[in-house]
């Protein structure tokens, strides 16, 4: 037997469209969040250069 | 096969080989070459070293005088180190920058599938920059980043820390967000193991999710081997309070692959990738986390993770 509550419909929701911002500068690896010092031979975070500190 | 492939594995075959192993995310990646100098690891590579006769990746190393420029139209460009060129079932990465020249420094050949690549580094380009870390970033996360997406784990935007009595706890932000914050701030009143405060690699095993610590750290430089079980996932947003909010599934994977590393260049890898994060959200909830960067937000999650 189906009870009144669980027959009854749930109230109409209007589809909803959810924008999620996708960061490719941090996304794609290789990229430096710091213009100063990305990329070889200009950071000194890194061992021959290269930034590990995409995006973080 | 290429001029500068032939003349290197020619020589290397003379040499007895060299080999270093890493473990990163569960996989193991091998490094080979002629000489102890190909196979020199970065002190973060150090600290994950772990020999494995089978390991899942497998890099040869190969010196030549000098790298050109490929004429073929690339299909993917980073904008930054490196561009992605197709040579039939090949991925072809080059890596520039203005740094060393205008040819590049460093290829990458990876076979579909990037279970086996050669590594080709320039001589010319990188005689001034002694010494050479073949692997250096981004190289080692590219290998790893896209053998992950044939669907087994995904790298992710996130802090990842293993607290003594609470087990796993994983924070998703993007940049800003508060990582490496929350990291210090758990560092200070629990002193947990944190595996990265930037990159963490996730992976299913028997219906369970796993982190993993990565060497990729941020800026709190935090990057350990070692894995934690998942109970749940939370996105970091800052806030005047600390407050949890369940997701809806179908947020959830939206807002873990914008946290996420996947490979641009392939669709199936893209497919893949969102394939993985939705399974391993039918096994836990994800939460957005708004938090106070202080100490109460380590109690509200301990709090929370009473209920898990």
């Amino acid at each position: 037997m189906i009870d009144k509550q669980s027959r009854q419909k749930r109230a109409y929701e209007a589809p909803n469209a959810t924008v999620i911002n996708l960061r490719p500068e941090e996304a794609v690896l290789g990229n430096c969040k710091s213009v100063n010092h990305g990329g070889p031979g200009g950071n000194p975070c890194c061992t021959s250069g290269n930034c590990m500190c995409t995006g973080s | 096969m290429p001029a500068e492939m032939a003349s290197a594995i020619g020589n290397l075959r003379l040499l007895p080989l060299q080999e270093a192993c890493v473990r990163i995310g569960g996989l193991s990646l091998a490094l080979s070459g002629a000489s102890s100098d190909e196979v020199r690891l970065s002190r973060e590579l150090q600290a994950f070293q772990n020999f494995d006769e089978n390991p899942d990746i497998e890099i040869e190393v190969e010196w030549v005088d000098q790298l050109q420029r490929l004429r073929s139209a690339p299909v993917f460009d980073s904008g930054a180190l490196w561009t992605l060129f197709l040579d039939g079932p090949e991925y072809i990465f080059d890596f520039t920058s203005a740094a060393f020249g205008f040819l590049p420094y460093k290829r990458l050949r990876a076979r579909s599938g990037f279970r086996k690549a050669h590594l080709i580094l320039s001589r010319e380009a990188l005689r001034n920059h002694q010494p050479v870390f073949p692997l250096e970033y981004p190289t080692d996360e590219l290998m790893i980043t896209n053998y992950l997406a044939s669907g087994v784990g995904v790298e992710v935007h996130g802090c990842g820390l293993v607290d003594s009595d609470t087990g796993g706890h994983l924070f998703l932000g993007h940049s800003g967000s508060g990582k490496s914050t929350t990291a210090r701030i758990w560092e200070t009143f629990r002193s947990p193991k944190i595996l990265s405060d930037d990159r963490i690699i996730l992976r299913l095993h028997d219906g369970e999710l796993w982190m993993y610590g990565t060497p990729w750290h941020g800026e709190a430089a935090f990057a350990l081997p070692g894995k934690a079980k998942l109970n749940r996932i939370q996105i970091l947003r800052h806030g005047s309070q600390n407050r949890f909010t369940a997701l809806p599934q179908a947020r959830a994977v939206g807002e873990v692959f914008a946290r996420c590393f996947p490979p641009f260049h392939s669709q199936t890898g893209l497919e893949r990738t969102l394939e993985f994060i939705k399974r391993a959200l039918d096994f836990v909830p994800c939460y957005e986390f708004e938090f106070r960067p202080d100490r109460s937000s380590v109690a509200a999650v301990l709090g929370s993770a009473n209920h898990d």
